[in-house]
């Protein structure tokens, strides 16, 4: 059973790099891949070219030679690599019947097969490693500089790309299967990196692609980074205690029969079912309990506005009688020219007045504000613009 | 039975396993031989044993969570967590040491905290909430509870309580006012032993499982 899955899995792997390749081109074709089989197919086909010699094969050779597989899965396969130019006639005229196969594609299908099997790690090293000779060999130009450097630009753009969106979009289980994009990357940013210093040192005009290099780098590492640190946190405990992470034992308890199920709780003790206690809970309940006791509890309400509209209102009153008792001075009227020059500037006297409109606007209160014409203009006041009125007692 | 014992390592300790995982921490006589996996919690007067099992670090209700699953439920649970912490700060006075096996509190104490923690005088109704949650802790073995001598103990369970644990718990003792100090024993000298105490309810499943090992 283990064979089989992990080779379902490596053909899922191997599917998913050529269907990533190959979606456009198929599209047109009429023709995706949907079935790793065939990729077979295809790989016999080009088996069968390869057996054939110089003098190529028609449709029907190859569909004989192709016996292990269904007679129109052959021939649609075959249409479909003549249409990408994987196949071609042997000489191009219209009742042509023999074909003669490209090697390039069967090059791709090696490469992709392994490329998907180590997760093109090892070829993105290779690559980085070719561009560091290239740009380090004597005779190379400005040009082929910036090429190499544009080159790595995009690839590390794709890579970190699709990492962050991996991050922020899909499951973990998603981001496990393919952390492979994260495997390796400070060897990789390490080689970018070397790749980039050669460059700028041998043509410093080239900053600005380079610019562009180091940005792609950093965003790949960050992309890593949140990457790792969303494995390691969905992760938490079970991986501290060794486990396996949650999705495997599901699948497992729900494929598993009674003795394997068995097999695996052997030797491990459970305790009896009990509620448990933690100290903090306890401190929570101690703490709740504390709250509940001193006072009933108001119904639940914004916390904000339980501050009692009804004191506050009653305060206020008195406040305001304060402060109107305080103007007063045991008088029954004082001129408003009056209460803002005893305040002095303006800010006060402000304050002041606000709180007499107040007063008088309080219904419960028995003071009024009362404004005439006229004002009173002195530069040398705190406030030098005052309208004269009065702040008085009403008498009921 | 050690020779039993000694001939099937592995079924003994399996049998005693299930024995604790069915009925939770059992009290057994002190010459039982140890079993892999359980921890020892010595009753203060050597006469009995209780067996549970040990906890690996880090192990613990939190994994629960972490997998998804809900805890066991515990009916009223904060009231219930409260009364524990009550016990606990009147059972457990030697603050620097591990809290098994503590001291003997008493129901007067308790009440007297609870109603301490409540910030009014005490009411008739606070003994139903008391009784109730003390049953409840002493049937999932977290309190020793002996309803006929109004007498409290915390619980074999409390062992599996590590260092930072008890930091959680000290803060607790400090915010629960103290208890009042004079330990009401009813008893003389046979007053601390805890002999009677589990003769109720504990010791049916320990003798029968002394019946059936033998």
């Amino acid at each position: 059973m283990d064979a089989t899955l992990l080779d379902a899995e490596a053909e899922a792997a191997v599917l998913r790099v050529y269907r990533q390749v190959f979606a456009v081109l198929a599209r047109e074709a009429g023709a995706m891949i949907v079935d790793p089989e065939l990729l077979d197919v295809d790989q016999a086909i080009l088996d069968a070219f390869a057996e054939a010699g110089s003098d190529g094969l028609t449709v029907e050779q190859a569909t004989l030679a192709c016996r292990g597989y269904r007679h129109d899965v052959i021939v649609r396969r075959f249409d479909v690599l003549r249409q990408y130019g994987a196949i071609t006639k042997l000489v191009d005229r219209p009742n042509e019947l023999r074909h003669r196969a490209a090697f390039a594609p069967y090059v791709m299908l090696m490469f992709l097969k392994r490329m998907s099997a180590q997760g093109g790690q090892a070829e993105l090293h290779q690559l980085l490693t070719l561009e560091a000779h290239s740009v380090s060999d004597p005779r190379a130009v400005a040009e082929q500089g910036q090429a190499s450097i544009e080159r790595l630009t995009k690839v590390f753009r794709l890579l970190g790309n699709e990492l962050s969106i991996l991050v922020s979009t899909s499951t973990t289980a998603q981001l496990r299967e393919n952390a492979q994009l994260a495997w390796g990357n400070e060897r990789l940013i390490e080689q970018a990196e070397k790749v980039h210093r050669i460059v700028l040192d041998r043509w410093p005009a080239l900053h600005r692609a380079c610019t562009q290099l180091r940005m792609s780098l950093a965003a790949y590492a960050d992309a890593v980074q949140l990457a790792a640190g969303r494995l390691v946190e969905r992760a938490g405990t079970t991986r501290a205690l060794g486990l396996l992470p949650i999705e495997t034992w599901l699948t497992f308890t729900r494929g598993s029969g009674t003795e394997v199920l068995a097999g695996v709780l052997d030797g491990l003790l459970f305790d009896a079912a009990a509620p448990e206690f933690s100290p903090e809970g306890m401190l929570e309940a101690v703490e709740s309990g504390r709250r509940t006791g001193t006072a009933r509890m108001a119904p639940p309400r914004p916390s904000s506005e339980t501050e009692a509209p009804e004191p506050t209102a009653a305060t206020d009153r008195e406040d305001l009688r304060a402060e109107a008792e305080r103007i007063l001075a045991g008088r029954d009227s004082v001129g408003i020219v009056d209460i803002v020059d005893d305040s002095g500037d303006w800010i006060t006297a402000r304050r002041v007045l606000a709180e007499l409109t107040a007063a008088h606007l309080h219904d419960e209160l028995d003071y009024e504000l009362v404004w005439s014409d006229g004002m009173r203009i002195d530069p040398s006041a705190g406030t030098p613009w005052a309208t004269h009125g009065s702040f008085r007692r009403v008498k009921r | 039975m050690t020779s039993e014992a000694v001939e099937t390592g592995r079924s003994y300790n399996a049998l005693w396993w299930a024995k604790v995982q069915s009925a939770g921490a059992l009290q057994v006589s002190p010459d039982t031989p140890a079993v892999a996996g359980l921890t020892r919690a010595a009753e203060p007067d050597g006469e009995s044993v209780w067996m549970l099992p040990t906890l690996p670090d880090g192990a613990g209700h939190s994994v629960l969570e972490e997998l998804g699953t809900p805890p066991v439920a515990v009916e009223q649970p904060n009231e219930t967590a409260r009364v524990l912490a009550i016990c606990v700060t009147c059972c457990w006075q030697d603050r620097s040491g591990p809290a098994w096996p503590g001291a003997v509190g008493t129901l007067t104490q308790i009440k007297a905290v609870y109603a301490g923690l409540r910030g009014r005088p005490e009411q008739s109704s606070d003994l139903t909430l008391i009784i109730g949650s003390l049953r409840r802790l002493h049937a999932t073995s977290w309190l020793i509870w002996n309803e006929k001598a109004g007498e409290v103990r915390l619980g074999p369970r409390v062992i599996t309580w590590g260092p930072s644990q008890l930091t959680g718990l000290r803060e607790i003792c400090r915010i629960l006012p103290d208890p009042p100090r004079a330990v009401l024993t009813p008893r003389g000298p046979t007053g601390p032993a805890p002999d009677p105490l589990p003769s109720e309810d504990a010791t049916p499943p320990a003798s029968a499982s002394a019946d059936g090992d033998t």
